[in-house]
């Protein structure tokens, strides 16, 4: 029983990964189908609708982040895994669920926010920076749940 | 640090001097021409007619550049999309242009006319090619398809949609047709689609014959050529391809010399859309019969210059006006070099009333700050710095926008930089882990100030630290905005009440044990001093609580203020807000981490500094470029929302200068005076 305290760290770490990664490949792919809709029509604009496109791709990244501070605090990278407790497994684990959570949810709602503002952009190149702020809107809660999961997560060891 | 004073100006002047006058002022780029009503005496003129005609040069123009583009397009190549840079054209360039314009339009004409000739005899190639198609399944007959009897005989030529060979043909004619001796059958070709036949059989058994080959689904081939040897028809088609594909490179290696006058379609392209605009103008110039007037704004620094030059050449009568109170007039923003570079994320944003304060400057000092501590790695401040220094040398004759965008990036290049040696941030870890894996020693690079991974909650109380001092400067704009238009009760219950809230507020949480622990501070405030923020607070709330309702009486008043004074939850929300700098500070560096790690991962066999090349670049390019964006993303909405939240409006309308507008060319030093034309006075007369 003690034991499974590495594997609740990494189910925590792999969610962290799976989830945001699944709202930014649905919400990047939304985004992309509108992006590609508007080149067809108006191929100059292809870098500015592929700044649009990236935007729900950060919440993937978020997930890559905090992913990444479990598995080097975890001791996975180095070879050596750290002993941890049941309760430190499962505290990385919760530590995770915020970025996990809301990385996935907002992605896909920021991808919502593109396609429109893909459409905004379509019909008036000059509202792209307003089309970009609207999208910045959603992406602020993924940020504060990546903030949260790593503050958790930074200050995990002392707790063991 | 402004929005520059206009005014409104009134040009009189006689019909036969407008274009002279219209030139002029597009040249000079200084007047924002507005259309008003001057009542019946006056009359709107309609150039459309002009219009129409001009419209037809450029878009002729513009559609021979395109297929230029298409045909030759290392001629027009000036850079990738976004870096567009203009050609530049020497006065005598220009002269000679002029010179030879009929020439030159007369080339363009002619591209676009060769440009759809060719495309029509595209399609008559491939019309050929599938006819040819057609044939080739008859090309071993020797006779036209349309041969149908002799004297005796009669012969029948069509398919049949199956693969057949003529053994299955035969026996098939021998079980059905067994009373028929006298036919002849060949097949000409087969494949798994039909089967083309030929059979000769004597006039009387032709009924018969024919019922059962329907039954096979016989068809006789619908060709127009039925009555030509497929063979030699097959020849004379492809005689005609050779013969269109002479035409198309004949075609074709004549727009490409007609495609070296590209600078002039260049020009004239750009010369006649200037014309395009001024005809526009035209149509908002109110008019009598031998008397046109203008009217529009005019900045106010450049209303004498305005004056001296139209008088000294024209016989005109010009009028400058304040603006009437809530004239809503266009808005112009007048920055030194440094700021104005910000002027567009503030347009992009919203220009500020005439009357508002322009906040570009105190905008440009923080928009710096926060875009760094966003990326905050010096590396790639650096390659930041590169970039745009190379762009800016580059492209030297680009749009103004261009170059303040980048000049931006330059700017937010520095302080990233900054940001990167204070947290010790190089591409991430890379100069420790290249030192482990590839020397075997550990160098690591020492931050100035701290690593953020090491203390992230020291880093957070910095971010929201920061966070109030820009919300207390935009507060601090509104106070003296406040003040300026001597509305100081407001001044009082609206911005210092909140000062004294917030302020105290923070003043009593940095008193706290609790809170220093947690954001690491290395100091504590006395408890006195905490109390006496406490106070503070509790003052401003009060104060909020009874003046925010004063428009209203009793009741509602103090309603009204507890629902002002609920909006210090805005105020929580705004400072937590700045935590996006820690968050996206971190996520750089870390992310950094991984590409540095998984570069590193091999770094025991041969291939590996070429694995960690590879993987180096790709990783660090892409963290890079979504981070940047995401910086310049989330440095905005920190301006929009938090900052401009608390003090600014917008809504002014943008001050729209005639001038001209070349997209492709630029002119090699233009006539020092504005007033001069550049171009002979030949060309603009009316057409």
């Amino acid at each position: 029983m003690e034991k499974l305290g590495l594997f609740f760290a990494v189910l925590g770490m792999a969610s962290a990964v799976i989830m945001p990664g699944i709202g930014s490949a649905i919400g990047v792919g939304l985004a992309g189908q509108a992006a590609a809709g508007l080149v067809t029509e108006e191929p100059d604009r292809f870098a500015k609708a592929l700044v649009l496109q990236l935007l729900p791709g950060t919440q993937g990244m978020y997930g890559l982040l905090t992913g990444f501070i479990v598995l080097s605090q975890l001791g996975l990278i180095s070879g050596e895994p750290a002993e941890i407790s049941l309760l430190g497994g499962l505290s990385y684990l919760g530590a995770c669920l915020p970025v996990a959570v809301v990385g996935l949810w907002s992605a896909i709602n920021q991808a919502k926010v593109v396609v429109a503002g893909m459409n905004l952009f379509a019909k008036r190149p000059e509202g792209f920076s307003k089309a970009m702020i609207f999208a910045a809107m959603v992406e602020t809660y993924a940020i504060f749940s990546v903030l949260i999961s790593v503050l958790a997560i930074l200050s995990l060891p002392n707790v063991k | 640090m402004a929005v520059l004073p206009i005014k409104r100006v009134s040009i009189f002047g006689f019909r036969e001097d407008r274009e002279d006058i219209l030139q002029v002022l597009q040249n000079m780029g200084i007047v924002h021409i507005d259309e008003f009503d001057f009542g019946d005496d006056f009359k709107k003129e309609n150039s459309s007619k002009y219009k129409v005609l001009v419209k037809r040069v450029i878009d002729e123009l513009s559609s021979t550049l395109d297929i230029i583009k298409i045909y030759s397009p290392k001629l027009l190549k000036s850079g990738p999309s976004f870096f567009v840079s203009r050609k530049v054209i020497s006065q005598k360039e220009c002269q000679e242009i002029f010179k030879g314009e009929e020439q030159i339009l007369g080339l363009a004409s002619r591209i676009v006319f060769l440009d759809k000739q060719i495309n029509q005899k595209k399609i008559d190639y491939s019309r050929i090619l599938s006819k040819i198609e057609a044939i080739k399944p008859w090309k071993r007959l020797d006779v036209p398809l349309a041969f149908s009897e002799t004297r005796y005989t009669c012969s029948l030529v069509g398919s049949i949609p199956k693969s057949l060979d003529i053994s299955e043909l035969s026996r098939g004619f021998s079980k059905n047709l067994p009373d028929t001796k006298n036919i002849e059958i060949k097949i000409i070709s087969s494949d798994k689609n039909q089967t083309c036949v030929f059979i000769i059989c004597t006039k009387k058994d032709k009924l018969l014959v024919l019922s059962y080959l329907s039954e096979l689904g016989f068809a006789k081939p619908q060709h127009s050529f039925a009555n030509l040897i497929p063979k030699e028809k097959i020849t004379e088609l492809e005689k005609s391809l050779s013969f269109l594909k002479l035409e198309i490179a004949d075609f074709r290696s004549e727009i490409l010399s007609a495609a070296k006058n590209y600078r002039g379609f260049m020009f004239l392209a750009d010369f006649y859309s200037d014309k395009y605009d001024k005809y526009k103008v035209v149509d908002k110039l109110s008019h009598t019969r031998r008397v046109f007037l203008l009217s529009g704004y005019v900045p106010e620094r450049d209303c004498k210059f305005l004056k001296q030059t139209l008088c000294d050449k024209f016989c005109i009568e010009i009028d400058f006006e304040e603006l009437k109170k809530d004239e809503d007039a266009p808005v112009i923003l007048d920055n030194p070099q440094f700021v104005s570079i910000l002027e567009p994320i503030v347009e992009s944003f919203s220009l500020p009333k005439r009357e508002e304060i322009d906040p570009t400057l105190v905008m440009s000092i923080f928009y710096y700050i926060l875009f760094g501590l966003m990326l905050s790695d010096a590396a790639y401040g650096f390659l930041m710095v590169v970039g745009c220094l190379f762009a800016l040398s580059k492209f030297k004759k680009a749009s103004t926008s261009f170059k303040k965008s980048a000049k931006m990036f330059l700017f937010c290049g520095i302080s990233t930089m900054f940001w990167g040696i204070m947290f010790g941030s190089y591409f991430g870890d890379a100069v420790d882990v290249i030192s482990e894996k590839f020397f075997d020693c550990q160098i690591s690079i020492k931050p100035l100030w701290f690593f953020p991974i090491k203390q992230p909650m020291k880093l957070l109380g910095f971010s929201l630290g920061l966070g109030i001092l820009h919300i207390f400067t935009g507060l601090g704009i509104k106070l003296y905005s406040l003040i300026k238009e001597k509305r100081y009760k407001d001044a009082v219950f609206d911005v210092v009440f909140w000062y004294f809230l917030v302020g105290g507020a923070v003043i009593y949480l940095v008193s706290l044990k609790m809170v220093c622990n947690m954001l690491v501070l290395d100091f504590v405030l006395p408890e006195a001093v905490g109390m006496a923020g406490f106070v503070v607070a509790g003052t401003g709330a009060a104060g909020i609580l009874i003046t925010s309702g004063r428009e209203s009486k009793g009741f509602k008043r103090i309603l009204k203020g507890i629902y002002k004074l609920y909006n210090v939850t805005g105020y929580m929300s705004d400072i937590l807000s700045y935590s996006r700098l820690l968050a996206l500070g971190l996520a750089t560096g870390v992310i950094s981490g991984v590409f540095n790690v998984m570069a590193g991962m091999v770094s025991g066999f041969a291939f590996g500094p070429l694995w960690f090349f590879i993987v180096f670049l790709a990783g660090h390019s892409l963290n890079m470029s979504i981070n940047i964006m995401g910086a310049y993303v989330h440095t905005n909405r920190l301006q929009f929302i938090e900052f401009f939240g608390k003090f600014y409006e917008g809504g002014g309308r943008k001050f729209l200068p005639f001038k001209s507008n070349f997209k492709y060319t630029a002119i090699a030093s233009p006539t020092r005076d504005l007033t001069g034309r550049i171009y002979p006075s030949s060309q603009i007369r009316q057409d």
